[in-house]
């Protein structure tokens, strides 16, 4: 199989102009990179970038505006006091060969399955009031009119609540009971967003003097699934750095610039999932690296925390 | 190639050009299989010979310069296709419980074109990292920055597509 694959890649023809196009590459980036750009516009990498880094989810972005010009609100955008722009996921109009996963569209904006768990009946506690129920309208066939109604979604038939303690901006859930097992799940709004700091993200997600209980893993027990979880002793340290998580600093992500995505940070020493019990029974998932850096879900930033406060909590979690 | 590496991360378009000629053929190649016709294949080559030089002072492990290279080709591919075709991507969760064994010893009569047309793009991906460019799950894991988990299933769906297209009612193609 192995060859026969080889060998058919292998019949693909190689253009003469091919050395000439990767010279031309090269060269268009020898010109720019003496250029200073004061503004960072990483059309279409951060979503290329989250397309990689997908682990269980998905993006749902579309480069092109009904005009067919690319216009720079599709674009991941740095702005000079250091936000970040996220653009509103665009909704297809040929969904053919996408193969589909949760969203759900309440208000105009795409909420998708958030990294955030909710045991279910922790979940009876915290429902809110009853915003309507999911059409399982968004299929891979549908027609862009299917995403403009409310509660289109991919996830069939289902009710949503808003989320007490939780902006419905933010953050809403499903919740259903059926054969007598509950199901509960949240769904977020990060997208079509300006993140200015980690509040916009951490702070919605109301940590902070909220934990009951938190524990780690290493790389290779997050990699492989094993749940072989480690708990964090000093719950000073962890609230320090819950607040600090309200000041640290967006950065795009993008195939170079994307930390995680090193080979090297994806190892046992430089890498850890932290995982956060609150008093309400959610349970956060963050993604540290050694180096100072912290992910939360499927997002097109990730963010940097100030050197001290990071390295405090990164000696608890080894 | 290390050295060559480290004059490139200078600045040095000569040395740069030297170790991307050795992998532009297998770009174009794999970007084919993506983008399904030699022009777009080419653009494919030029942007990601523009991205990387550009980006090269930042690898920050000079042996990992092909993955990373190949990393860049495959979101060229992928962002090509999104301003082509609008399409999009998206991922079911995935379970990762496989055996480790998957079957890939299968002597499958595999064209080009049943690569082309009958797997995804993220199936695309991981095919072509296995038996193109021989890279082990764990390599495609982190190439893909994917859980190994992921690799396996994608690979074994991949797998699973291409032994019932031969199966299947498409013999006749």
């Amino acid at each position: 199989m192995s060859n026969k694959i080889k060998q058919e890649m292998n019949k693909i023809e190689i253009p003469k102009e091919l050395s000439e196009r990767s010279k031309m590459g090269v060269s268009q980036a020898k010109k720019e990179m003496n250029k200073d750009r004061k503004r960072i516009n990483v059309k279409g990498i951060g979503i290329a970038a989250a397309l990689l880094v997908s682990v269980g989810a998905f993006t749902l972005f579309n480069n092109d505006t009904p005009d067919g010009t690319t216009e720079s609100q599709e674009a991941l955008v740095v702005n000079e006091d250091g936000s970040v722009e996220i653009p509103a996921i665009q909704l297809p109009e040929d969904t053919s060969s996408a193969s589909m996963i949760g969203l759900i569209i309440y208000n105009g904006k795409v909420y998708t399955q958030a990294a955030t768990e909710i045991d279910p009946e922790d979940a009876k506690a915290i429902i809110g009031d009853k915003l309507g129920t999911t059409k399982g309208t968004i299929d891979e066939w549908s027609k862009q009119e299917a995403y403009d109604e409310e509660f289109a979604s991919t996830i069939g038939e289902t009710d949503v609540y808003s989320v007490k303690g939780y902006d419905k901006d933010f953050r809403i859930m499903t919740y259903q009971e059926q054969d007598g097992k509950k199901y509960a799940e949240f769904y977020e709004n990060l997208n079509g967003i300006t993140i200015n700091s980690g509040e916009g993200v951490f702070g919605q997600l109301n940590m902070v003097s909220n934990v009951s209980s938190a524990q780690y893993r290493n790389f290779s027990d997050w990699d492989n699934g094993i749940k072989n979880y480690q708990s964090v002793t000093s719950m000073q340290a962890l609230n320090i750095f819950l607040e600090e998580l309200n000041k640290v600093k967006p950065l795009p992500r993008e195939e170079n610039s994307d930390p995680i995505g090193n080979s090297p940070n994806r190892n046992n020493e430089d890498f850890r999932e932290l995982s956060i019990n609150l008093n309400d029974g959610s349970l956060v998932r963050l993604t540290l690296l050694r180096d100072g850096y912290i992910y939360y879900g499927f997002m097109d930033v990730y963010f940097e925390m100030n050197e001290d406060v990071f390295l405090k909590m990164w000696s608890q979690l080894e | 190639m290390l050295d060559l590496v480290k004059e490139a991360q200078k600045g040095n378009d000569k040395a740069f050009m030297a170790l991307f000629q050795k992998y532009e053929q297998d770009i174009y190649r794999m970007a084919f299989v993506y983008v399904k016709n030699p022009n777009d294949a080419l653009d494919v080559v030029q942007e990601t010979a523009y991205r990387s030089f550009k980006s090269i002072k930042n690898l920050k492990e000079p042996k990992y310069f092909k993955t990373w290279l190949i990393r860049i080709s495959i979101s060229c591919s992928m962002d090509l296709l999104r301003k082509k075709k609008k399409v999009v991507y998206l991922k079911p969760e995935l379970e990762g419980n496989l055996s480790d064994d998957i079957n890939e010893d299968i002597d499958l009569e595999v064209t080009v074109r049943d690569l082309i047309e009958r797997l995804n793009e993220d199936e695309k991906s991981v095919i072509i990292l296995r038996f193109y460019e021989g890279l082990t799950l764990k390599e495609i894991s982190k190439t893909l920055n994917i859980p190994l988990g992921t690799a396996k299933t994608i690979l074994y769906r991949a797998l699973d597509k291409l032994r019932k297209n031969l199966k299947g009612d498409d013999f006749y193609e």
